[in-house]
């Protein structure tokens, strides 16, 4: 009954906000395909925004817009595990569990950091919560369509639920310092989590009591325990922010005892420690390539962590949490060749196929293959190269980004009374934004 | 001196007292208002046609009317008369106090506050707040607005609108029907608890829309059958929200910015109540959704500050001789300045665009003066809006919306005598509105004289002792403060606190007449920056600008004098 509901929902929400989708013909590139191989002078054809064709000597009708890429290399649109651009809100920072929220709430489609992420390739990225609490909201899979004005357009519809869980300082200080309830340490987050899924579970029951008619009256509605039994239920994958061996292992712990098998772990600095335990585990990895020591707790990492974590057979991936790394992820995977060794097919997949996985579209996007998405990112130079320049980016079979076509003033929305000159404050998308919206709430407590 | 003054004050007061008491009875409730061109709705207009209201009502409208014996006769020769206007929504005829609730939570559970402290207060029925003397009624029912759809001020759920007659003398003449709708926004609590963000306030909408689903059912599934059914909680919060789960109510809800309608239809779409979309400012960038989903639209009639293109040549010319002092601006600038040009003409075509996709429209003063309601309805016009759009967006669109099609909007029998009556066509730019009628009472104006724009006199005397409340309106925001003076010798001091910034003390203040020039620094950004602020001093009000930083941010403020 709840799916029958479910799927006519996102049958409506289809009817309402279909993203926009085109064809192209991309021609003479080198292809790199992650799965299938790399293919000199191939052809890319993008139908109704699918990958219809890959081959050579592919044509099309004059209706359709030709790029050469002669000399040029195309690989699949690059995918950020982990963002927080083109949204307006990152941390619901009142709560040590704010399940409930959704930062697909607060898409902002004239954010210009989505139109820098496309100039760096980057068709994909996971919007994520903050990491204020151990339990923060769920975060947005989303299309980077920059140019439409309806947010609604940006989310991509059929991809799974994800959450955002915290583990470590920054939970600890908002809540434990900062407000002087749990969680105040490590001990207590755990316990935070344990409470939590206790609480979901009891809520689940109760639920499940009522749907069966043993009860009369329905149980208090309550969105955050709704949200934790869908984790319980499998429905929603986790990614946590993460550092420290130790805190890795305990939340491991934590989801056996929950029966929870879908988590991706975030940061995870010391996760080369821990790599054979996550991989047996099952969990995946996203991390940055070399960058560590901003505080105490993530004091100790290596700049070999994701080739290790590769290595180890855990699913790897390479993310921005930033305006400015979101913008050169392919230089950042290339970095695991100067540190491990990995092979070019292995150091794409960091900022392809694997992010992919971790975010449960893989059937759609991360690699090209017939039938995925229209999302290709087309280079100067080989994208794990130095010198690599991206040249056209592809959403849905849509350019929107054409490095030939790239005016000074990108914004969508301008405020009529601005005033001159105008004063603009360092963009707040290029910091690292895990934790705003949260300094202000620190500062008026001390 | 000063003692002198303040008894002359203290008679004013009583003697104003003596006269404006409306204990004597009106002379007559009838009304014949003769040989004029009575314009029934947007588009008909009877010429030579006479009105005849009886007890609040419009008794006959036409011609060779015969003149009821008791009637007081107003000859509108050349005169026209108008439906009396309606704000689809304001807070006409509310305090200041009400604005803001829940601003002291320093001892509130940030995790868990009380409804009230997160701005959730559904339960506010804004009928009990009115106040007939407030000069909103007087200054809104000047330019023309008879009935008013009142919402209380506030937040994620600020509570429940009436609509109200402006004019009575108590909230009970006021009124006309109570608690008609809910006004909600995505405006997240004051004090930083939950929900505290965009995010937390649409969660907050779907849980408590749920929950009263669900208690509305318990409810009912007790009072069938009370005996071994659990009792129910009460809860006045959620059960306050009962009609607008019943679809009983719509919710107007603020939707200023593109993002906050697509934000607030995307709840509207999940959860199914009724929704008007309220004080639209960028409606035409989502109108195929709006046409889609029939969510009838009240569009903001406050606009972006003109473009200097259509101020006048003199201004340009004080430019242009600037330029010739300044470097010649770079092309970057010039650029920005164009784009936001053009996106100021995109505001002011909102209501065009509308009218020309078909979505019937009408107004919120919630953010407009009174002043500007003309003003600002003539520059829509001139972006492309039809008078009779025009009309119907102050008429028949808020009479439909309200759901008083029956009785205001059009100049027909039977409907409330809610008149204006204008000495030429409303929609010329030196049009008078001579005489307003209001549920059949009549409010007679005096001819407005051109207003000057005020400029300082150096022989003025001021006193700006006191404390001053003002409105700074910076980039379409308006942030409220205070500023207090206080003089000893020929010297003031004082300081100045706003919503945005702790108390700020004066480093000096100027006074040349009516001309005052204060001077403060400000922590910004970790370094100090000068703060300027230019005021023109009238009496108990002043006008001025704001500079910050040397220019780096300027804005408006204008301000009263609180009384003692």
């Amino acid at each position: 009954m709840k799916n029958y509901i479910a799927t006519i929902c996102l049958v409506l929400m289809g009817l309402f906000s279909s993203a926009q989708t085109g064809d192209v013909l991309i021609k003479n590139g080198t292809v790199i395909t992650i799965t299938d191989g790399v293919k000199e002078d191939t052809d890319v054809l993008i139908r109704n925004g699918k990958i219809k064709q890959i081959g050579e000597g592919l044509s099309v009708g004059e209706d359709v817009k030709v790029i050469d890429a002669n000399g040029m290399y195309v690989m699949p649109g690059i995918i950020d595990a982990h963002s927080h651009a083109g949204i307006d809100v990152v941390n619901e920072a009142t709560a040590p569990v704010t399940a409930e929220v959704f930062v697909g709430d607060a898409i902002n489609p004239y954010s210009v950091s989505i139109y820098r992420a496309l100039a760096g390739g980057v068709t994909v990225s996971h919007a994520m919560h903050g990491s204020a609490n151990a339990i923060g909201g769920q975060c947005e899979t989303m299309k980077h369509h920059y140019g439409e004005e309806d947010p609604t357009t940006y989310q991509m519809k059929d991809a799974p639920r994800t959450i955002k869980f915290a583990l470590g300082e920054n939970p600890m200080r908002v809540h434990g310092e900062g407000n002087g309830i749990q969680p105040k340490t490590r001990m207590g987050i755990e316990q935070v989590f344990r409470k939590a899924f206790a609480e979901g579970r009891e809520y689940q029951h109760a639920w499940k009591k009522y749907n069966s008619g043993n009860t009369d009256i329905a149980p208090e509605y309550n969105l955050r325990k709704q949200t934790l039994a869908d984790i319980l239920n499998g429905d929603i994958i986790i990614h946590c922010h993460s550092y420290r061996a130790d805190e890795i292992l305990m939340l491991m712990d934590v989801l056996e005892d929950y029966g929870v098998n879908q988590i991706c772990f975030q940061h995870v600095n010391e996760g080369f420690k821990v790599a054979p335990e996550l991989a047996e585990f099952g969990a995946t990895a996203s991390v940055f390539a070399d960058w560590w020591a901003y505080k105490f707790e993530v004091y100790y990492s290596t700049a070999y962590n994701a080739a290790i974590l590769t290595k180890n057979g855990v699913v790897t991936s390479i993310n921005s949490d930033s305006g400015e790394l979101i913008r050169h992820l392919y230089h950042e995977a290339g970095k695991t060749q100067k540190y491990g060794d990995l092979t070019d097919n292995e150091a794409l997949r960091l900022i392809t196929l694997n992010p992919a996985i971790q975010l449960g579209i893989n059937d759609r996007v991360g690699s090209l293959e017939v039938g995925k998405d229209g999302d290709v990112a087309v280079f100067k130079n080989h994208p794990l190269s130095i010198y690599a320049v991206p040249q056209y980016t592809i959403v849905d079979g849509i350019v929107r980004f054409d490095i030939n076509k790239d005016p000074a003033d990108m914004r969508l929305d301008i405020n009529p009374d601005e005033t001159f000159p105008a004063f603009h404050e360092l963009d707040a998308h290029d910091e690292h934004r895990c934790m705003e919206g949260v300094y202000e709430f620190l500062f008026h407590q001390h | 001196m000063k003692r002198i003054y303040f008894i002359c004050s203290l008679l004013v007061g009583v003697c104003g007292s003596i006269f404006c008491q409306t204990d004597v009875p009106d002379v007559t409730a009838t009304f014949a208002l003769t040989n004029a061109n009575v314009v029934v709705k947007p588009g008909t207009t009877l010429e030579n046609a006479t009105i005849i209201i009886k007890d609040g009502y419009i008794q006959q409208v036409g011609s060779n009317l015969s003149i009821p014996f008791d009637a007081e006769v107003i000859a509108a020769d050349s005169m026209f008369v108008y439906a009396g206007f309606i704000a689809g929504l304001s807070h006409i005829g509310l305090e200041k106090e009400e604005e803001e609730k829940g601003q002291n939570n320093e001892n509130v559970k940030r995790y868990d506050p009380p409804p009230a402290a997160a701005g959730i207060t559904p339960d506010v029925s804004v009928g009990e707040k009115l106040n007939p003397k407030q000069k909103t009624v007087e200054g809104y029912r000047n330019v023309g607005f008879t009935l008013a759809h009142v919402v209380p001020k506030g937040r994620m759920m600020a509570g429940k609108g009436s609509l109200v007659f402006l004019g009575g003398d108590s909230p009970e003449e006021m009124l006309l029907l109570q608690d008609m709708s809910l006004y909600g926004s995505l405006l997240a609590s004051r004090g930083r608890v939950y929900p505290s963000t965009t995010i937390g306030v649409m969660s907050k909408w779907r849980e408590m829309y749920k929950q009263a689903e669900l208690a509305a059912q318990h409810e009912k599934k007790f009072m069938a059958n009370p005996a071994g059914t659990k009792r129910p909680t009460f809860d006045k919060t959620i059960k306050s929200l009962y009609d607008v789960t019943a679809k009983s109510i719509p919710v107007f809800f603020h939707t200023s910015k593109t993002l906050d309608l697509s934000r607030a239809m995307t709840l509207q779409q999940e959860l199914g109540f009724d929704m008007v979309a309220a004080n639209a400012k960028q409606a035409y960038k989502l109108a195929d959704r709006l046409k889609q989903k029939n969510v009838p639209v009240v569009i903001s009639l406050d606009l972006p500050k003109e473009a200097k293109d259509n101020k006048k040549k003199e201004d340009d010319k004080k430019e242009n001789e600037m330029k010739d002092d300044k470097m010649k601006e770079d092309t970057e600038t010039e650029a920005l300045k164009a784009r936001a040009n053009k996106s100021k003409k995109e505001y002011e075509s909102q209501a065009a665009q509308l009218e020309k996709n078909g979505i019937a429209f009408s107004f919120s003063v919630t953010e407009t003066k009174a002043g500007d309601v003309k003003k600002n309805i003539m520059r829509m016009i001139k972006s492309g809006l039809s008078e009779d759009a025009a009309l119907a967006a102050l008429t028949t669109n808020p009479a439909k919306v309200l759901g008083l099609q029956q009785v205001a909007g059009t100049i027909e029998k039977g409907r409330f005598a809610n008149l204006i009556v204008t000495d030429t066509t409303y929609f010329k730019e030196d049009a008078n509105i001579r005489y307003v009628f209001v549920d059949g009472k009549k409010y007679e104006l005096e001819k407005k004289e051109k207003k000057k724009k005020k400029e300082g006199d150096p022989d003025a005397i001021v006193d700006l002792a006191g404390t001053w409340s003002l409105i700074i309106s910076a980039d379409g925001m308006d942030i409220e403060g205070t500023i207090n003076m206080e003089k000893s010798g020929d010297e003031y001091t004082g300081s100045m606190t706003t919503d945005m910034s702790d108390e700020t003390e004066f480093d000096s203040v100027e006074v040349d007449g009516s001309n005052v020039t204060i001077k403060m620094t400000a922590e910004m950004n970790g370094g100090q920056a000068p703060i300027v602020v230019d005021l023109i001093v009238d009496e108990d009000e002043f006008e001025g600008s704001v500079n910050i930083a040397n220019g780096m941010m300027t804005a408006d403020v204008s301000g009263s004098k609180d009384p003692n």
